[in-house]
């Protein structure tokens, strides 16, 4: 079908470059990091103001304000101290002293681990989502695979870890878990009511994308048959109960 | 575990997405800031003690430097998560105004905090201002128009409204054929839709 090409092509184009392009350059590679830091976000503040409310998601360069960037960089990682620190004995809840000696093993989130991996204070291994085993299992039958589960943001956080624990190998696997996921997902999106087995397996990108694809048909089915165009405003929620004009609204 | 709060606080806003909207969480919301003072206080406390040893802040990588960093980190991190969840919301509200109109319904009302609803208003009457000035309702004609006039059923009792120069009582099941730009706004609020044959 023809609407049906036009409609995938841009989809695609945006994902390869969010989720597959490069690992973006972080402007924080220097030691010192306090004043680079604040004219980053000045820089991203006057941004802001100038091209008026950008869009949310619009999954290009995550802005200071994007909610999936700040929540993907809450993904735990493991690391191991390769200096002590005094006085932050709270980052490891089952810790007596309030000190962190040098060699202990942590999780912590990547927020943290990458600064601090930045400033050679800890180094990072390889997380479970991109072990050997989940290798095996994406190998086998990708589209299978509970990603979610594992990590509700395995193409983001992949393209950031890549460059710090050196593995090249990430980055091609991660393009192989995309691209035969993404088959599935597009076909499976057609015709599915919103919540399926399915779309529960998702990622966070891959999510929006299916639900992208899967609107867009809605869409285009409720335009051939030409239903009404004005709708009541999606934030007021699902349609109240009729019969109880003035009881209490479900939240 | 350091930031585990602002992270929660974002995490309550972004699972309810679909356009829905989560009541400010002031009590999260409060433990975040003082978290942040939390960390202000050690971080303070940390210089003073490399600064107590006469060691060169710049140079110094001990032990109570790397203390320092992680409590930097944290307090940088929580501000980017409040600002984002204020930001977020900000959005959202403004958003508001173009989709439900001007007067916010109860339930959406108890869910802003008083600095938002004081932004709501603003922004509400930013944007009346300019209106009034170009002469021209833009809330109207959100999906381009093929009629001027539509039919439509009301959904909940109205009651008696005036529109254009004559009033006309809007009961409950009723029908109407009424101006687009008249229906639209009780549409959008969802006390009417639009009536198919």
């Amino acid at each position: 079908m023809a609407f049906m090409s036009t409609e995938d092509m841009p989809l695609e184009d945006e994902l390869t470059f969010s989720t597959l392009g490069l690992p973006k350059d972080d402007p924080t590679t220097s030691r010192e990091i306090r004043p680079e830091e604040l004219k980053n976000e000045q820089i991203l503040k006057k941004r802001k103001g100038n091209s008026g409310p950008p869009k949310l998601s619009s999954g290009r360069m995550p802005g200071y304000y994007d909610m999936d960037d700040i929540l993907m960089e809450d993904e735990p990682i493991s690391v191991v101290f390769q200096v002590g620190a005094h006085g932050c004995g709270l980052l490891d809840p089952g810790s007596e002293t309030i000190d962190i000696e040098k060699g202990m093993k942590m999780d912590l989130p990547y927020w943290l681990a990458h600064q601090l991996h930045l400033r050679q204070a800890v180094s990072i291994s390889v997380p479970a989502s991109f072990s050997q085993k989940t290798r095996k299992e994406i190998q086998a039958d990708a589209a299978c695979v509970d990603l979610k589960g594992r990590c509700p943001y395995f193409y983001e956080l992949g393209c950031k870890i890549a460059p710090l624990v050196g593995d090249k190998t990430i980055g091609s696997f991660l393009l192989y878990a995309f691209t035969d996921r993404y088959k599935e997902m597009l076909s499976k999106s057609h015709g599915a009511p919103a919540v399926t087995r399915f779309s529960s397996r998702l990622t966070k990108e891959e999510s929006q994308l299916f639900e992208a694809a899967r609107s867009s048909m809605a869409a285009f089915k409720k335009w051939r048959t030409g239903g009404s165009r004005l709708e009541k405003a999606a934030i007021l929620g699902r349609k109240r109960k009729r019969t109880v004009p003035l009881g209490p609204s479900s939240p | 575990m350091y930031g585990k709060r602002a992270s929660q606080l974002l995490k309550e806003q972004a699972c309810c997405e679909n356009g829905q909207f989560t009541p400010f969480n002031s009590d999260l919301f409060d433990q975040v800031i003082s978290e942040c003072n939390e960390h202000s206080l050690q971080l303070q406390s940390l210089i003073r003690k490399i600064e107590e040893q006469n060691l060169d802040m710049q140079t110094t990588r001990n032990e109570d430097h790397f203390g320092a960093v992680i409590h930097h980190l944290s307090l940088v991190r929580n501000k980017r998560c409040l600002m984002a969840y204020m930001y977020n919301r900000a959005e959202i509200i403004q958003d508001l105004r173009w989709k439900i109109g001007p007067v916010l319904p109860q339930e959406m009302q108890e869910k802003l905090n008083y600095s938002e609803e004081e932004y709501f208003k603003n922004h509400s009457a930013a944007i009346e201002a300019y209106m009034a000035e170009m002469d021209l309702d833009l809330t109207v004609d959100m999906v381009p128009p093929k009629d001027p006039y539509i039919r439509v059923r009301v959904l909940d009792d109205i009651g008696e409204v005036c529109l254009d120069d004559h009033s006309i009582s809007l009961a409950k099941h009723s029908l109407h054929f009424l101006r687009r730009t008249d229906a639209e706004p009780f549409i959008s609020q969802g006390l009417m839709e639009e009536f198919l044959e």
